[in-house]
């Protein structure tokens, strides 16, 4: 007990004041390399810059090469689906798979992690959007036949080769009234924050 | 001498500790759902999310539709039936947590013996009508508010949390409690 209370040396007062002075520094540093990581999923983990895409024009995303290639009004495909006031809006995107991943090994490819969590929706005027509606078989719009055309979801997952061209049909419920205005847009998992929002014809 | 400032800086330094944990906010509030405070029958808007509750009703038994004839359901609380309308305002929107907040803080979930009469999913420009059941105990019936959110935690979202002050009463001022409450009708949901 005696050395404990002893009176400290001016060494260790010095020091004292050291480790108190670098606090200030230290906690604000601490806070931000803890907060760095929710910064960088804010960024990286949702859609939130948009990439203009000019009519007709062919966009490089995710390593692919995607074209909108029709925007058509169908609710004859599946009428029972569509509420009152809405209509079946039919999106048809062309993609050419892109050849990063032929280096890569089978499983580990960049189409896979480039692609993932696919989505293509729709957006208004007003900034309002619709995600793809989930229809359940419609044969009216995917054909048996027609092992090209699919959701992207679905082609996400079916390692397709490279420079394979493929059909990306979505479809979407929107109100009548916006039908003929409203934009398609597309986000990929390895682009985020970025998405591409397609002018119509 | 020194030992007794020790003491004593330890004694503060632990009354302010107790003082900061018992005053302010957790962390979990401060990134919680932001609150959006409203009213029965008016229309209350979220971030996302638009909702009008139009009725609340009290019923000792209810009556459901199961596998095509009527079922009753008892209860030792109170069935409560809320007819709501909702709409999703800027983008598709799920709601997963839909409570019954009765005035001492008890939460009660949706009911999972009654079957749902609200779908999960709202989207822009269709204005979905539904009814929440909730088997709630009676003394949470009155001043009890609505809360309506995805899941409580989601950061940049709202939570409607509605008053229920236009519930039916009874003339000695309790909640209006009907024998049985028919929802195997269809109603006017």
């Amino acid at each position: 007990m005696a050395q404990i209370s002893q009176p400290a040396g001016a060494g260790e007062r010095r020091w004292r004041r050291r480790a108190l002075l670098t606090l200030p520094l230290l906690l604000p540093l601490a806070a931000a390399a803890l907060g760095a990581n929710h910064l960088y999923w804010l960024w990286h983990g949702s859609h939130i810059v948009a990439r203009e895409v000019a009519a007709g024009e062919t966009a490089v995303f995710g390593g692919s090469e995607w074209t909108l290639t029709g925007l058509v009004a169908r609710p004859e495909a599946k009428p029972a689906a569509v509420p009152p006031g809405f209509t079946l809006l039919v999106a048809d995107l062309s993609v050419k798979v892109g050849s990063a991943h032929n280096a890569l090994k089978v499983g580990d490819t960049t189409f896979e992690q480039l692609w993932g969590a696919c989505q293509v929706g729709v957006v208004d005027g007003q900034g309002r959007r619709w995600s793809a509606a989930k229809l359940g078989y419609t044969p009216a719009l995917y054909p048996a036949r027609q092992r090209d055309i699919a959701t992207c979801g679905s082609h996400s997952l079916s390692k397709q080769p490279p420079e394979a061209v493929l059909t990306v049909r979505e479809a979407f419920l929107v109100p009548r009234d916006v039908a003929p205005s409203v934009r398609p847009t597309l986000s990929l998992d390895g682009e985020q924050p970025y998405y591409l929002v397609f002018q119509r014809r | 001498m020194r030992v007794l400032m020790g003491v004593v800086v330890l004694g503060v330094a632990a009354l302010l500790c107790y003082g900061l944990q018992a005053s302010k906010p957790r962390p979990v509030d401060l990134a919680r759902t932001v609150p959006v405070a409203g009213r029965q029958g008016e229309t209350v808007r979220g971030r996302f999310l638009a909702g009008r509750v139009d009725k609340v009703e009290f019923a000792r038994n209810l009556k459901v539709p199961f596998d095509r004839e009527a079922r009753t359901l008892t209860t030792d609380g109170l069935w409560v039936v809320v007819t709501l309308e909702l709409e999703a305002m800027r983008q598709p929107v799920v709601l997963y947590r839909r409570t019954w907040n009765g005035p001492s803080g008890l939460t009660f979930h949706e009911s999972d013996r009654a079957p749902a009469g609200l779908p999960t999913g709202f989207m822009v420009g269709q204005a979905s009508r539904g009814r929440l059941v909730f088997e709630i105990r009676p003394e949470a019936a009155s001043g009890a508010s609505l809360h309506l959110s995805r899941d409580w935690i989601s950061r940049f979202d709202s939570e409607l949390r509605i008053d229920l002050d236009a519930i039916p009463r009874d003339p000695a001022g309790g909640p209006d409690v009907v024998d049985t409450l028919d929802l195997s009708l269809g109603g006017d949901a």
